[in-house]
């Protein structure tokens, strides 16, 4: 089995303050892995140090063996919603086009046939395949999500991570959404960060809780203890019913 | 009212008037959606530094200008770069500091003073054959950069942490455009004049950009629009006598305030 992930003793500090403290975790080849835990707890910072964007204060990343500036080539990243201008005069085609330009070779990149043709593939592997031509703003938030992942997948990614891909999505079509997700896991590893427990799917198969620690299970379990220590207070989840849910089984005793 | 375009200044104005609305409608139109038209207003005063340390060390105020401009522009990019919080406040600076350091070397500059109007106002019928000669040749510098490159210039201004993430050189890309609204302004100061020269770096490109649902679009539209108002603004100011930079510009806001008026009614 091949490590998709490996993350060592990882700490990173922003001046005195410790934002991520001895993280270490294992991600292999074709899990379906969740970082979950409190906002202001550490994600988007772990995030931004396996992405490359962050060096870190101590401890290593490497992704498939390699260093994060070598391989974050190797992974596609789809972003959190919020963080986009749709009003950009851009079409869907061309956004999603853009994530090859690092695998043209030169200065002057111009896209080859290869590109389109992986950016159609893209296209029909979101269910968009006919929507090349719109312009992002016409496309409605469902659509605009589902873009911003094939612009990931365009560039033939091994490791595909999602920032909070939920968020503006509703109940109908986080149920599309993680169809999708469980369809993609056949070709790469996936692994979503989000704050929200309750969007978690049945199908996850690898869980770890964030707050500036990492606690982690080997099985795709979360107890009240985990929770507890990530959030810092007994926390209430309504969980409803396979495939959606994550929590042990209760013994009928009072929970507080 | 039509031998006037026999004339050579006549003629200069009008070349020089379409070298400024193609470069307007290219380098306008990044300005305008990476929003960084403060950024390039502070850009633009700030060459009137330039302009007098042209003139005291003896030198066409225009190169003058074009040298100090490129230093203001590197600097506002290293700025930007650094992702400060008081970035509004440093471009206010960089845009005051840039005109007074003008204004004390031409007050510096022994001699009569010289005309300044031209500089501040823009000048397009007195545009010497010399300075056409440098604004053809920033032109076709813009227009080969950015057809080479625009894939990647617009994945770094349409997401800069993403285009970072896959590893194209953003920082790069975006220096690329900081030195291409320096050429611009340059460009434009004999046109309409260093007040105004964001006006018309930014008017026709945000009039193209109601109507644009793609960038090469939005330049194509910023172009046309461009050179109608510099064409317009240039006959207009010949026939009713009026300062030829103004005209351009006030016709720019009549067609941005017409073109808004009539989104909000057709979208009612």
């Amino acid at each position: 089995m091949t490590s998709a992930l490996h993350i060592d003793r990882l700490t990173v500090r922003y001046g005195n303050h410790v934002v991520l403290e001895d993280v270490s975790w294992e991600v292999m080849e074709h899990d379906f892995a969740a970082v979950i835990g409190p906002n202001g707890g550490g994600k988007t910072t772990l995030l931004k140090a396996v992405l490359g964007l962050l060096p870190p204060s101590s401890g290593s990343v490497s992704i498939f063996g390699l260093p994060p500036f070598d391989g974050r080539k190797l992974i596609g990243y789809v972003p959190q919603f919020h963080t986009f201008d749709f009003s950009f005069p851009i079409t869907v085609k061309e956004m999603i086009l853009q994530s090859r330009l690092p695998l043209i070779p030169g200065i002057f990149r111009r896209y080859r046939e290869e590109d389109f043709f992986a950016m159609q593939k893209a296209l029909d592997q979101i269910g968009l395949s006919n929507m090349g031509d719109a312009p992002l703003s016409t496309l409605s938030g469902g659509q605009q999500q589902r873009v911003i992942i094939a612009r990931a997948l365009a560039g033939e990614p091994r490791l595909l991570i999602l920032d909070e891909p939920t968020v503006y999505v509703d109940a109908p079509a986080e149920e599309q959404f993680f169809s999708l997700i469980d369809m993609l896991r056949d070709q790469m590893t996936v692994i979503i960060v989000t704050h929200d427990v309750g969007a978690i799917s049945g199908k996850v198969n690898r869980i770890a809780c964030l707050n500036r620690r990492l606690y982690t299970h080997g099985d795709a379990v979360i107890t009240d203890d985990m929770l507890t220590s990530v959030y810092g207070c007994p926390v209430d989840l309504i969980a409803h019913g396979v495939p959606h849910r994550v929590l042990r089984e209760h013994n009928g005793e009072d929970d507080v | 009212m039509f031998e006037i375009l026999g004339y050579g200044f006549f003629q200069n104005a009008i070349i020089a008037g379409l070298l400024a609305s193609v470069v307007c409608g290219v380098v306008g139109s990044f300005v305008v959606v990476k929003r960084m038209v403060a950024t390039s207003g502070g850009i633009s005063h700030a060459a009137f530094g330039g302009v007098g340390l042209g003139y005291f060390f003896g030198i066409d105020p225009l190169l003058g200008a074009f040298a100090f401009t490129m230093c203001v522009a590197v600097f506002m990019w290293y700025l930007n770069e650094r992702e400060l919080q008081n970035t509004d406040t440093l471009t206010g600076a960089v845009w005051a500091a840039g005109m007074a350091v003008g204004i004390i070397f031409i007050a510096l500059t022994p001699g009569y003073a010289p005309d300044l109007f031209s500089y501040l106002f823009g000048n397009i019928l007195l545009v010497p054959t010399g300075d056409l000669h440098l604004m053809a040749a920033l032109t076709l510098i813009i227009c080969c950069v950015v057809l080479l490159l625009f894939p990647q210039l617009v994945s770094a201004i349409f997401d800069t942490e993403y285009a970072a993430v896959r590893g194209l050189p953003v920082s790069g890309l975006i220096l690329v455009l900081f030195i291409m609204v320096a050429f611009t302004v340059v460009l434009l100061i004999s046109v309409v004049g260093i007040i105004l020269v964001i006006a018309l770096l930014t008017l026709p490109a945000a009039t193209a950009r109601l109507f644009s649902y793609t960038l090469p679009a939005m330049i194509a539209g910023a172009i046309l629009i461009g050179s109608a108002t510099v064409l317009s603004g240039i006959g207009l100011s010949y026939v009713f006598d009026l300062p030829s930079g103004a005209t351009i510009i006030l016709s720019c806001a009549v067609i941005y305030g017409g073109a808004l008026s009539w989104r909000h009614l057709l979208l009612e």
